[in-house]
C-alpha cells in the first residue's frame, strides 16, 4: 500500500493523457467510436448478467408461456415461460464465449501457419495457400454444418470448427506482410548482425506482421457470432434451452406467425446490433493501423 | 606487414535480369583491406557497390570468386557458421530507417549484437549500451525512444553503436550519409573519423561523395558497371587519377546531393544497361579518348606505379588524360 504513494502523483497525469487520447481517436474515426461503445455495452452486459438480470435465464414457467412485454417482463416471455430479456442478456455471454475463442484459435493457427510460409516460400507455401484457397470458395456455413453435425454440436466443437475456418484468413494476411519484410533492410540488418533465424523470425518479422491481423480480429469476431448463430438457428449449433441467441431466434421463428414476435426479435435486435458493433469496430482498427487506407478513403 | 583483413578474389555476382538475360552486377573484383585501413568504394548509382557490399559480408553469396575473412574462406560457409563471425563484420546501412526494426527500442537495437556475441549480464549490457550510445552522443534519454521518435542522423547514429558495439575487425559502410539531411551529415562523418581512429577497424566506406572520400579513405577503389576501373591511394587517385572515369568524376566538382548524376559537367550520356554487357571497356560509350579498340578489348587492371592500378588501354600511349 505505501508504495502507491510514490507512483501516485503521476496518475492524473496519466489518466488525461489516456482520456486525450481516447478523445482524439473517436474524433479521428467515429465508427470505431461508436462500435467499441457498443461491444462494451455488450461486454458489460456479458460480465454483469448474473447481477442485472431479472431472473435464472432457463427458469420456466408453465403459468406465463407466451407472454407480451410488460411491467413484470420487460421482453416478454417465450414459450417455456422463460423470460426473454433474461435470456437476450445470458446471450451477449454466450457471444463473447464463442467469438473470443474462435478468434483466438485461428490466430493460434494462422499467424504461425503465415509466418511460416512466407518466410520459406516454395511447396509448403504452394500447399497452404491452395489448401486456403479451397476452404475460402467453399462457403463456410456448409462446411461448418456439416463439420458440426459430424463431431457433435458442443460449444467446444463448435469454437474449434470456426476457428478452424478461420485461420486462413489470419495466414493470408500475416504472409502477406512477412513477404514484404523478409527481404527488408532491417531484416538484413538483423542477418548483419548475426541473428539466428529463430530470433529473426519471432523477434524482428513476426511482430511487424501482425497489423493486418489485428486489423482482422473484430469482423472475424462479427463473422463467428453471425456463423454460430446461424449454426444455433439451424439447430446443429449450440442447443436449447441454453440462451443462446441463435438459439433463441429459431424457437422464436414458429410464434412469428401467431404474431408472438417478442420471442424472435429481441434476440435478433441483439444480434444485429453486436454484429454491427463488431464490424464498427474492424473498419475502424483498419483505418487506424493502416494510414495508406485512410488517406485513400478520405 | 600484418596478414590483411579482408582479402577478395575474382568476385562476380550476377543477377537473372526481370525481363530475362544476366545482370552483372560485380565482375571480377580483387582487392585487400588491412587491419586500421579505410578504402573508399566510390562509383555511380548500379555500379555494384552495394552488391560488393552485401558479397563481402555474405549477406548475398558471390558467383563467382573468394572471400577470405581474417584468414577463413567464407564464400561458401553456410550461414549458421557464419553467425559467429558477423561479431567481426558489421554494417552501416544507407537508409537508418529502413534498417532499424521499428518495434524495438534504441536501447533494445544497441543491445542486440552485445546479446548476441558476448557474454555479458543483462546489468553489464545495459551499461556498454549506455557508454556506446554516449560515443556515439545520443543522451541516455534517446535511447528508450523507439526509430520512429529519432531524427534521421540520431538513428543513424544507433546503426553506427551496433556496428560497433563488438568491435569488429571489419565494418562496411553503405552510403551511411546520403540518406540524410545536409545539416547532419558533417556531424556523423565527423563521428565516423573519430571511429575510424579510435577502433581501429577495417572499413570499406561505400560513398557518391568525394569531399567524404577525402576525409575517410586511405585508400580508393572506382567502380564503373561492376568493374573496378582504378585503384590508388586516396591522395593518388585525387592528384593523379588515371582512368577517364575517375578523371571526370575529378573535375565534376560533385555536388553533395546524390541525386544529381555523378560528373554531370563532363561525361556525356547515360550509363550504359548491367543487362548482358557489350565485350570491350564498359565506358567506351561514354569516354572522350576512347578509340577503336576499346569496344573490343576488355583492358586490364594493370599497375602504373606502386599500389596504383588502373584499367584503361590508352594508359599505354599516354592518351588517357582527359583534354581540359
Ligand atoms: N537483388 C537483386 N536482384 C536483381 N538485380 C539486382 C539486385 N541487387 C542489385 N541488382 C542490380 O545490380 C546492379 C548493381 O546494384 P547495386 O549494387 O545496388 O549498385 P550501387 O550500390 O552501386 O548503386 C544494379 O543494376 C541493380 O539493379
Ligand atoms: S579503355 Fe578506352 S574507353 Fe575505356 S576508359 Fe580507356 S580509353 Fe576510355
Ligand atoms: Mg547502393
Amino acid at each position: 500500500m505505501s508504495d502507491a504513494a510514490l507512483p501516485a502523483p503521476a496518475t492524473p497525469a496519466w489518466t488525461a493523457r489516456a482520456a486525450g487520447r481516447l478523445a482524439g481517436i473517436s474524433r479521428r474515426s467515429p465508427t470505431l467510436a461508436i462500435g467499441a461503445a457498443i461491444i462494451l455495452g455488450f461486454a458489460l452486459l456479458a460480465v454483469l448478467a448474473p447481477l442485472i438480470s431479472p431472473e435464472s435465464p432457463v427458469a420456466s414457467n408453465p403459468a406465463r408461456v407466451l407472454q407480451a412485454p410488460s411491467a413484470a417482463n420487460w421482453f416478454g416471455t417465450d414459450g417455456n415461460g422463460m423470460d426473454v430479456l433474461s435470456r437476450v442478456i445470458h446471450g451477449s455471454l454466450y457471444a463473447f464465449g464463442i467469438a473470443i475463442p474462435v478468434v483466438i484459435v485461428g490466430l493460434l493457427i494462422g499467424v504461425p501457419v503465415g509466418l511460416w510460409t512466407g518466410w520459406t516460400g516454395g511447396w509448403p507455401d504452394e500447399i497452404v495457400m491452395r489448401g486456403s484457397d479451397a476452404l475460402r470458395v467453399f462457403p463456410s456455413i456448409i462446411l461448418a454444418l456439416a463439420v458440426v453435425a459430424a463431431a457433435g454440436p458442443s460449444l467446444l466443437n463448435v469454437v474449434l470448427v470456426l476457428g478452424l475456418l478461420d485461420a486462413p484468413v489470419y495466414a493470408r494476411v500475416v504472409r502477406a506482410e512477412v513477404l514484404s519484410l523478409r527481404n527488408g533492410t532491417f531484416v538484413e540488418a538483423a542477418v548483419a548482425a548475426g541473428n539466428p533465424t529463430r530470433r529473426i523470425l519471432f523477434r524482428h518479422i513476426l511482430p511487424n506482421a501482425l497489423r493486418g491481423a489485428t486489423a482482422q480480429t473484430a469482423v472475424r469476431a462479427a463473422w463467428a457470432v453471425r456463423i454460430s448463430a446461424t449454426l444455433a438457428f439451424l439447430g446443429v449449433g449450440i442447443q436449447p434451452p441454453t440462451p443462446e441467441w441463435g438459439a433463441m431466434i429459431r424457437q422464436g421463428a414458429e410464434y412469428m406467425v401467431t404474431g408472438e414476435w417478442w420471442v424472435a426479435v429481441f434476440p435478433g435486435c441483439a444480434l444485429i446490433l453486436l454484429v454491427l458493433g463488431l464490424n464498427m469496430l474492424g473498419d475502424g482498427l483498419a483505418d487506424l493501423l493502416d494510414p495508406r487506407r485512410k488517406a485513400a478513403t478520405r | 606487414m600484418s596478414a590483411p583483413v579482408l582479402r577478395v578474389e575474382g568476385l562476380s555476382k550476377r543477377f537473372a535480369a526481370p525481363g530475362g538475360g544476366v545482370i552483372g552486377a560485380v565482375n571480377d573484383v580483387s582487392f585487400t583491406l588491412a587491419a586500421g585501413e579505410t578504402l573508399g568504394l566510390v562509383g555511380e548509382s548500379g555500379s555494384g557497390k552495394s552488391t560488393l557490399g552485401r558479397c563481402v559480408l555474405r549477406l548475398t553469396a558471390p558467383s563467382e570468386g573468394r572471400v577470405i575473412f581474417m584468414g577463413q574462406d567464407i564464400t561458401s560457409v553456410p550461414e549458421a557458421r557464419c553467425r559467429p563471425l558477423r561479431a567481426n563484420m558489421q554494417m552501416v546501412f544507407q537508409d537508418p530507417w529502413a534498417a532499424l526494426n521499428p518495434r524495438m527500442t534504441a536501447r533494445d537495437l544497441i543491445e542486440e549484437p552485445l546479446m548476441l556475441h558476448t557474454r555479458l549480464s543483462r546489468a553489464e549490457r545495459r551499461d556498454e549500451a549506455t557508454r556506446l550510445g554516449l560515443r556515439v552522443r545520443l543522451p541516455s534519454a534517446m535511447l528508450d525512444r523507439y526509430p520512429s521518435e529519432l531524427s534521421g542522423g540520431q538513428q543513424q547514429r544507433v546503426c553506427i553503436a551496433r556496428a560497433i558495439a563488438t568491435k569488429p575487425a571489419l565494418i562496411v559502410l553503405d552510403e551511411p550519409t546520403s540518406s540524410l539531411d545536409l545539416s547532419v551529415r558533417a556531424g556523423i562523418l565527423d563521428l565516423l573519423a573519430e571511429l575510424k581512429e579510435e577502433t581501429g577497424a577495417a572499413m570499406l566506406f561505400i560513398t557518391h561523395d568525394l569531399g567524404t572520400l577525402r576525409l575517410m579513405a586511405d585508400r580508393v577503389m572506382v567502380m564503373y558497371l561492376g568493374r573496378v576501373v582504378e585503384q590508388a591511394t586516396a591522395a593518388e587517385v585525387f592528384e593523379r587519377p588515371a582512368h577517364p572515369y575517375t578523371q571526370a568524376l575529378m573535375s565534376a566538382h560533385l555536388p553533395a546531393d546524390p541525386a544529381v548524376p555523378l560528373a554531370r559537367h563532363v561525361l556525356r550520356g547515360e550509363i550504359p544497361s548491367p543487362i548482358n554487357l557489350p565485350p570491350g571497356c564498359g565506358f567506351a560509350s561514354r569516354c572522350p579518348v576512347a578509340i577503336p579498340a576499346c569496344r573490343e578489348r576488355l583492358p586490364p587492371l594493370e599497375e602504373l606505379a606502386p599500389g596504383h592500378r588502373a584499367a584503361c588501354l590508352r594508359v599505354a600511349d599516354g592518351g588517357n588524360r582527359i583534354p581540359s
